[in-house]
């Protein structure tokens, strides 16, 4: 099922939980974020915004390209529906954006105001120094130090609070980061600088200061605005899990009242809902009446629906099928079955541990051996007997050339470079540091249903009607909307069909029937279709089976695949010919976990595991020294997901897989996994070049500034260049080459990728 | 000595100012939807942010 699709389902039964999400202006007026995943060009803008402004419900509407949302103002008492018809008219499929991170969106623009400011000073006193390196008098080079220190001081206190308050925060954990040196060494210069001006010396070092600045502030900006946009790109994701329920009260005669929304974290145990059809339950609840069909694909993997009946326990995350049924919560959402997976999640991070990013494991050692460097040549100068002013100097130009401008560069210019590569592709990277570990994996585990397969159901098999049958099979099967029934309505060509049949009606658990001309039509269950089942058709037929009847006859029967996803097998193969070990670890029957496996050529398979189960393979795979990653879509594989090195999830898994993993896979397309993974490796090379880089020009310069060669001009240009390699350096990885190496020579047959659920027997 | 007196404080000036049009732009959302921007040029009935 596309996202798309997925979103217009949620569209209609949704409408009172968004009434309840929506902002309210101070002039009454209702504010929504609508989330619109198809908005993709200038067109669409205006047709999306002139279509919504010219019904009576809304105020005023604008569209966001970049971020594919609509912010929509609209009068209350015409109620969302209008709204969403008018973005329907048009065909666009809209969904509400819970939390715009408004925090983020400050923080981005803190960021680029600091960056501005730095940009600003640092050009104009590189101005004023340029003239002073020239050789202005002394009087003018006065008068150009006083100008530079006065733009340095507000550089300095604007832009260089943001890592101020990073220090502060890392040395009050009694921790320390790249902010602590780089603070240290930015106020030192700048006191420095300011007693040098007013004691009117010639060197000051106020264009490093702000140079440093500039160049580290360049970094953090480009790394925080790639995290944005991941962020707002996976906010187009569709909400899976309902944010309100419909609560029944039971009145004075013991009968049930009118259902209303309510929020779910209000909901206590022991309370009423009601889940009607093509909803899914919000809380852990038992069935007090009513029985029905469950989708508990993404609670546990099992690719077959359910019945369930009165007294059944059910997950929070199931979807009713069938008919609507009243459950009894018996857990609140803080107990919840979705809560505890969360619960373990935590735990499952807690344990992996923090993963030391490439550029913090250089923070750790940059920071001592330069701050001690800087010491000891200080203390040496005053040592062999300099004065104090010339050994501090001496200090301050060592701090001042080993300046982490590269190594600030370094990281984010690659990470920033891939994302963008990534997001053309469809791959959302949420942080960079996952692309190092992706680097290192050597062993993939796989979730079965949604992940290799495709969501819905195929049929397997064509078959063979009159026309008339065919036509009311046609209908039969449009007004459910059972995966199966989905599946034969997909074969219709027909598009409107009027046949003229009466009582059609769905019976929960069984199928659905009609009657047409004194006939009665059944499509569903083996058993409940036909009367008696002949010896022929056989007793054991499988769940995965459907019967169309005719009063009770056999007309024809249906079996239904799963389906691999397109690319399933191209990717494995590749994965394969490099040599990184497969495994797939599913919640679903072995048989079926078997078949897939089989028709893969994978050798390992978990059957039947929990979500702990899932985990512990995940753990016991790396104890024993395998770096593992994980691709998955359910609530079945968020443990799995935490607990592996490095996650991908699933995009029409919605926004539960893509909280707990490091990629998203916006298309669900498996191949992204394999062009992510090579684009890992380039550019986990490129980034070990560019901190060789900065490191080699520091063994270079350091020695420099030891021996007190380096004046302000020095210094400045040392700097410049060593940006400039690094940047240039990252941008190679703009050259990246997407198609991949055909390197398998084993004939892909197209038609080995339909598997029969139940082909094991 | 006399003619840069005059000169300096109005590169600064220009800077500045610069800077101030920068951080109006931002802060009026000038810079909220790039992609949008570029695509409303061709509109006949777009109506400003602003």
């Amino acid at each position: 099922m596309s996202i798309a699709t997925q979103n217009a389902e949620i569209q209609g039964k949704r409408l009172d939980e968004w009434l309840i999400l929506s902002e309210t202006l101070p002039s009454g007026l209702k504010r929504t974020t609508l989330s619109v995943p198809d908005l993709r060009c200038g067109a669409c803008v205006a047709k999306i915004e002139r279509a919504l402004e010219s019904t009576d419900a809304v105020a005023s509407a604008r569209a966001n390209l970049t971020l594919k949302t609509v912010l929509v103002d609209w009068h209350p008492h015409e109620g969302l529906q209008a709204v969403l018809d008018a973005m329907k008219s048009v065909g666009f499929a809209a969904s509400i954006v819970c939390e715009t991170s408004t925090d983020s969106e400050a923080m981005a623009k803190r960021y680029l105001r600091a960056t501005a400011v730095a940009g600003f000073a640092a050009g104009n006193i590189m101005m004023l120094s340029v003239a002073v390196w020239a050789g202005a008098d002394e009087a003018t080079r006065y008068v150009f130090h006083v100008l530079s220190a006065v733009l340095a001081v507000a550089a300095v206190a604007y832009s260089g609070s943001l890592f101020f308050e990073s220090a502060w925060t890392a040395l009050r954990h009694r921790t320390t980061n790249m902010d602590v040196p780089i603070s240290v060494g930015i106020v030192l210069t700048l006191l420095m600088g300011l007693h040098d001006t007013w004691r009117g010396g010639a060197d000051v070092y106020f264009e490093a200061t702000t140079m440093l600045i500039f160049f580290l502030l360049i970094g953090r900006t480009l790394d925080h605005s790639m995290r944005r946009k991941a962020e707002s790109s996976l906010n187009t994701l569709a909400q899976i899990m309902p944010r309100t329920a419909m609560k029944l009260e039971i009145a004075v005669n013991g009968e049930f009242s009118k259902p209303h929304p309510v929020p779910c974290q209000t909901i206590e145990e022991g309370e009423f809902l009601l889940v009607s059809a093509h909803t899914r339950l919000a809380l852990d609840a038992v069935i007090v009446r009513g029985e029905s069909e469950f989708d508990t694909s993404i609670v546990d993997g099992e690719s077959q629906p359910k019945d369930h009946k009165v007294g059944d326990e059910l997950s929070a995350g199931v979807m009713n099928l069938g008919e609507p049924v009243i459950v009894s919560v018996i857990r609140c959402q803080q107990n919840s079955f979705l809560n505890r997976t969360q619960r373990l999640v935590e735990t499952a991070t807690a344990q992996k541990g923090r993963y030391e990013s490439l550029s913090e494991q250089v923070a750790r050692w940059y920071a001592p051996v330069v701050h001690l460097a800087a010491l000891m040549a200080g203390l040496s100068w005053y040592a062999a007997g300099a004065d104090a002013h010339t050994s501090i100097s001496i200090a301050i130009a060592v701090l001042i050339i080993t300046c982490p401008c590269a190594l600030g560069l370094a990281v984010p210019m690659v990470h920033v470079l891939a994302g963008g590569i990534l997001f053309r592709q469809g791959v959302v990277m949420k942080n960079g540091a996952a692309l190092e570990r992706l680097a290192t994996i050597d062993t993939v585990v796989l979730d079965k249903t949604g992940t290799l397969t495709e969501k819905s159901a195929k049929l397997a098999s064509e078959y063979q009607l009159s026309d008339k049958h065919a036509l009311i099979l046609c209908e039969l099967s449009k007004s459910s909307s059972h995966p199966f029934a989905r599946a034969i309505a997909a074969t219709c060509l027909v598009d409107d069909i009027k046949s003229g049949m009466k009582d059609c009606k769905e019976i929960a658990g069984k199928g659905i029937q009609a009657v047409h001309e004194g006939v009665l039509y059944r499509l569903g269950k083996p058993s409940w279709a036909i009367e008696k089942l002949s010896d022929s058709t056989g007793i054991d037929t499988p769940q995965s089976r459907s019967f169309f009847s005719a009063n009770g006859r056999l007309l024809t029967q249906f079996d239904f695949n799963e389906c691999l996803r397109s690319d399933a097998l191209s990717t494995i193969q590749k994965f394969a010919d490099a040599q990184v070990r497969l495994c797939v670890a599913s919640g679903d029957q072995h048989a079926s976990v078997a078949n897939i496996a089989d028709l893969l050529s994978i050798g390992e398979i978990v059957s039947h595991a929990s979500p702990s189960d899932k985990s512990n393979y995940v753990e016991h795979l790396k104890q024993s020294g395998r770096s593992v990653l994980m691709v998955g879509d359910g609530i079945n594989d968020t443990v799995a997901l935490t607990a592996a090195n490095v996650s991908f999830a699933m995009g029409d898994a919605g926004d539960i897989g893509a909280s707990s993993s490091d990629f998203v896979l916006l298309h669900s397309k498996l191949g992204g996994i394999y062009t992510t993974w090579r684009l890992a490796a380039q550019a986990k090379r490129i980034v070990t070049q560019n901190i060789a880089i900065a490191v080699v020009y520091n063994l270079v310069a350091m020695p420099l500034a030891f021996a007190g060669w380096v004046s302000p001009l020095i210094a400045a240009i040392a700097m410049s260049l060593s940006s400039i390699l690094v940047v240039g350096n990252s941008l190679r990885l703009s050259l990246f080459d997407n198609s991949s190496k055909p390197t398998s020579k084993k004939q892909i047959s197209q038609f080995t990728t339909v598997a029969n659920l139940h082909g094991a027997k | 000595m006399s003619d840069f007196l005059f000169l300096l404080p109005l590169s600064l000036l220009m800077g500045l100012l610069a800077l101030g049009a920068f951080f109006w732009s931002l802060k009026s959302k000038q810079y909220d939807d790039l992609d949008g921007s570029a695509e409303r040029i061709l509109h006949s009935d777009d109506k400003p942010i602003l």
